[in-house]
């Protein structure tokens, strides 16, 4: 099974250069059952990786832009009344989709960002009165600008919290940019790759995950780390046990990627920078949040 | 990062504790210049004033040395040592700014401390110093830390049983050089001599001078209680001076007389060597050292008192002084004018010293005399005369005095007792407690073949012997004139013991308690409890104490790392150590896997093994597998391994 996501792995990174490690944490926080946010600057390739990811798990992708004039119901959707049969008949929205990119949200209303979120925590929609279950897996990668950017709307911390994992891409290396730069554009094998993965597979994967446990020396390294954030002294904000259990999702995740069924410190310590670095941020931003991550994970020691 | 005094709350306040309670013991200049410093140290950081360079401040410490030896020639010695060290603790004050400076206060701290203590243990230091040293303690431990509460009650709980231990155990020296207050005279200020307005100055404050357990005495009044301090034999008129007193030898027979009643004094340091004995005390023996008496029923111990001292006196109902006097009884300077003439006519209209006597009391009790702690100042030849037939103000001395001299004047020998009269009872701990307030004179006179006592206050203020000094001088002037004579009269005290009062003779009998027990368990004591434990009974259970605390000890430093780790755990630290010695520390954050990896790259002949180590760790930590057996085989490999 796991056979398969490396050759994903492999594959994708054919097409998104340099970004080895991003697709992975990708990839985990799919399997993870959470949702993306990725948080860079335009051009860096953020909507190549989710084509990419969109592609070769068989997902059915769509992509939704954000733009402050866009309403709740261009993306989940709305009652459409249809003269013939004198009725209103819910025509779905993009959301309705496995993997949605919600590209650049937060240039959208507050009042879009929420419905989003909502939908997103709940795995379903409500229109009207009448509740709509979004397709399973679900699984939203939204990017966003860095917030000092003007037109922005920073999400609140409580929303951030509904992302499991959020990631940086950065600008690829220099070896990378020349060859880009000469010519080779990886983006034409986006059109030759086909799907790795069957209808339902990337399901079970979901649920094996879950089976994946979690040793009371790993619980104790996570409860510790929750603990720290919580002292006096330490700058970010102070982890709830939500942020914990994201924690233990990802590594569960990550561990199931390595080919294991249980969870080592060392799975917890590969996701913890970009499952608590928006958690730990705050209203300091994900930028400050990640280095208060990597600071907290380098005080805490692994219990032996 | 630069830091603050006065933000670091806990150490502010102790050290601030510790600087005011030395404070209070030097001279008034050194704690100005303290209190100025710290007021300026508050303005530097609350209102940004210019701070003193280290420059400055070291500057100012050679000069406050320089001080410090004029003023007292010496660096030896409580006064000195209190006075440099407080000046020396506000110019480190001035210059706080750093984690060092921290370390160092505390220290410094700490020294003030116990520089205090060793020179006054009272119960009322004992508070403030425990609350400072806590919270000095208080103050090293990083803020970072969760729970520093319960750490430092666990430090302090921790140290109990060694702090008793060595409370028993550790040997008590006296040394040669012992530090002296440098003075002659200690708290109570009590000495040998009669002027006029002398004991009025002692009545003046209201220091305590000793603590007295009579519950073996049938004595149920203060106005039975006179405690003597010291005889007077030569007379000056209105003043008196010792004279001498030989010493008394000890008489086998008085120590085998049967029947006696005991009492138990604890005394005060007062740097001197008088014993307050109850009238009626045949012998004085000191809990620690040597006492003598003198004749006159006089004790003395045999070196200055300058710990709290214990006592215990033989007393006996019966007891007199049958002691002849000799001719230095009768002793007295000329008299002269009206104090000569109504000698003279007494003389002749009493010939016997039983009416002559009478006639005394009578002058005392028909002349309007006042009783007062101001009677003015007295002196020159004529002092006598003013005060007995002009001014007619004064205190007991003056009573006692010019009595003792017409009482010998008439023909009586008689003589000067300087002491304490009652003191307060305290009804928690059943002691009497006698302060500076309850100084007193009176007289002896030797009438039918024994010394007998004749108080002349208590024809002229009676109420001062009924109520007791302190109650009598908490009176207004105007009540002391008007009701000294009203031996029925009381003052309005509210409704009997109030809780303020209950509070009061608690401190004062927790205090009695612990001078009592702790701070007077010195080399004697420990002596006597060593020799206790001879006692088989007390041997084995004590024994048994030491056996269990010592084995709860080692149970708890064995077993705290190995006996709780499972096998995964003691492998780990198996490996650990040895990468320690090859010097491969483990880094921040690092995982034990991440490091057995590491450790394995670093020294390729172990990698095999290591590589058995991290998978079996992984498997057992982790994946909890049930793998048992397979870690101490593992770990006899490693053993192996590791020794080559």
């Amino acid at each position: 099974m796991n056979t398969k996501f490396h050759d994903l792995i492999s594959e994708a990174s054919k097409v998104v250069l340099d970004k080895n490690v991003e697709i992975r944490l990708a990839m985990t926080c799919l399997l993870a059952g959470g949702h993306l946010l990725i948080e860079d600057l335009p051009g860096v390739g953020k909507t190549t990786l989710v084509q990419v990811l969109g592609k070769l798990t068989g997902l059915k992708t769509r992509r939704i832009q954000f733009t402050i004039d866009l309403l709740p119901a261009d993306a989940i959707g709305g009652q459409v009344f249809h003269p013939q049969e004198q009725k209103f008949v819910f025509h779905p929205g993009p959301l309705f989709s496995q993997m949605v990119m919600a590209d650049e949200l937060n240039r959208a209303s507050p009042r879009t960002q929420s419905a989003l979120l909502q939908a997103m925590e709940e795995g379903e929609v409500s229109v009207d009165g009448t509740t709509w279950p979004l397709p399973k897996p679900f699984y939203v990668i939204a990017t966003q600008n860095p917030h000092q950017q003007t037109g922005t709307f920073p999400l609140p911390e409580s929303q951030l919290d509904r992302f499991l994992m959020s990631l940086e891409l950065h600008h690829a290396s220099k070896e990378t940019e020349v060859r880009l730069l000469q010519g080779e554009d990886p983006r034409g094998r986006l059109q030759k790759i086909s799907a790795l993965f069957s209808d339902g597979e990337i399901e079970t994967a979901l649920s094996s995950v879950q089976t994946v446990t979690v040793s009371p020396v790993v619980a104790g390294y996570i409860a510790e780390i929750l603990e720290r954030s919580r002292r006096a002294g330490f700058e970010g904000a102070p982890l709830s046990t939500r942020a914990g259990m994201a924690l233990v999702r990802a590594a569960k995740a990550w561990a199931f990627l390595e080919g294991r069924d249980y969870v080592r410190p060392d799975d917890v310590q590969q996701v913890l920078v970009p499952v608590l670095g928006h958690r730990l941020g705050g209203n300091h931003g994900i930028k400050r949040g990640r280095e208060w991550a990597h600071a907290l994970q380098k005080a805490t020691p692994v219990p032996v | 990062m630069k830091r603050q005094f006065f933000a670091q709350t806990s150490l502010a306040f102790s050290f601030i504790t510790a600087m005011v309670m030395v404070g209070l013991e030097v001279s008034p200049w050194v704690a100005l210049f303290s209190l100025g410093l710290l007021v300026w140290k508050w303005g530097v950081e609350k209102l940004h004033w210019k701070n003193l360079s280290r420059k400055v401040t070291g500057g100012l410490s050679v000069l406050l040395l320089a001080q410090i030896l004029v003023q007292y020639r010496t660096l030896i010695g409580q006064d000195p040592s209190y006075t440099f060290l407080l000046g020396l603790s506000a110019l480190r004050v001035m210059d706080y700014e750093n984690e060092r400076d921290h370390r160092f206060l505390v220290l410094l701290g700490f020294v003030l401390i116990s520089i205090k203590a060793l020179f006054s243990l009272d119960i009322y230091w004992i508070i403030p110093s425990g609350l400072a040293f806590a919270g000095l303690w208080y103050s090293l431990l990083s803020p970072e830390l969760p729970q520093r509460g319960k750490i430092l009650l666990k430090v302090f709980a921790l140290s109990v049983p060694g702090a008793v231990v060595l409370f028993f155990a550790f040997p008590r020296f006296v040394l040669p050089w012992a530090m002296s207050r440098g003075e002659a005279t200690g708290q109570i200020g009590f000495s040998e001599e009669l002027n006029p307005g002398r004991v009025a100055e002692l009545a003046g404050v209201a220091n305590m001078v000793f603590r007295a357990k009579l519950s073996d005495l049938p004595i149920n009044s203060s106005q039975e209680l006179y405690w003597r301090g010291s005889v007077l034999v030569n007379s000056r008129g209105l003043s008196w001076r010792p004279g001498m007193l030989g010493v008394k030898p000890r008489s086998e027979a008085e120590n085998d007389k049967p029947a006696d009643r005991h009492y138990e004094v604890a005394l005060e340091p007062h740097a001197n060597t008088f014993l307050f004995v109850l009238e009626g005390t045949e012998q004085v023996q000191l809990e620690i050292g040597n006492s003598f008496s003198l004749n006159a029923s006089v004790f003395r111990s045999a070196r200055p008192l300058m710990t709290t001292t214990v006592y215990r006196g033989r007393w006996n109902e019966s007891f007199t002084d049958r002691q002849i006097p000799d001719e230095e009884y009768l002793k007295i300077p000329e008299l002269r004018g009206q104090v000569a003439d109504w000698v003279t006519t007494t003389k002749e209209k009493h010939p016997t010293p039983a009416a002559r006597i009478e006639a005394l009391q009578a002058f005392y009790q028909g002349n309007d005399f006042t009783y007062t702690l101001n009677p003015g100042a007295y002196g020159g030849a004529n002092e006598l005369e003013s005060f007995l037939f002009y001014r007619k103000r004064g205190f007991c001395e003056h009573f006692a005095g010019s009595y003792a001299t017409l009482a010998r004047a008439l023909g009586i020998p008689a003589r000067v007792i300087v002491g304490y009269q009652g003191g307060r009872y305290n009804p928690m701990g059943e002691f009497w407690r006698v302060s500076q307030r309850d100084a007193h004179a009176w007289v002896e006179i030797f009438n039918n073949g024994r010394w007998q006592r004749v108080d002349p206050t208590q024809w002229v203020a009676p109420l001062r012997l009924v109520i007791g000094a302190e109650d009598f001088f908490n009176l207004s002037e105007e009540d002391q004139k008007v009701f000294a004579r009203d031996i029925q009269w009381r003052p309005k005290t509210g409704d009997g013991i109030t809780l303020w009062d209950r509070v009061g003779f608690l401190m004062d009998d927790l205090n009695y308690r612990w001078t009592y027990f702790l701070v007077d368990f010195d080399r004697t004591s420990q002596k006597s409890f060593w020799q206790s434990l001879t006692d088989l009974k007390l041997q084995l259970v004590v024994g048994l104490i030491f056996v269990v605390v010592l084995c709860v000890l080692i149970f708890r430093s064995l077993f705290r790392n190995k006996g709780l780790l499972s096998e995964e755990q003691v492998l780990y630290h198996a490996v650990l150590s040895w990468g320690k010695k090859q010097e491969t520390f483990p880094q921040d954050a690092e995982t034990p896997l991440q490091y057995l990896d590491r450790l394995g790259k670093e020294h390729p002949s172990k990698k095999v093994i290591l590589s058995k180590v991290s998978d079996y760790y992984d498997r057992k930590a982790y994946a909890k597998k049930d793998l048992s057996g397979e870690g101490s085989k593992i770990l006899a490999e490693w053993k192996e391994a590791s020794r080559n």
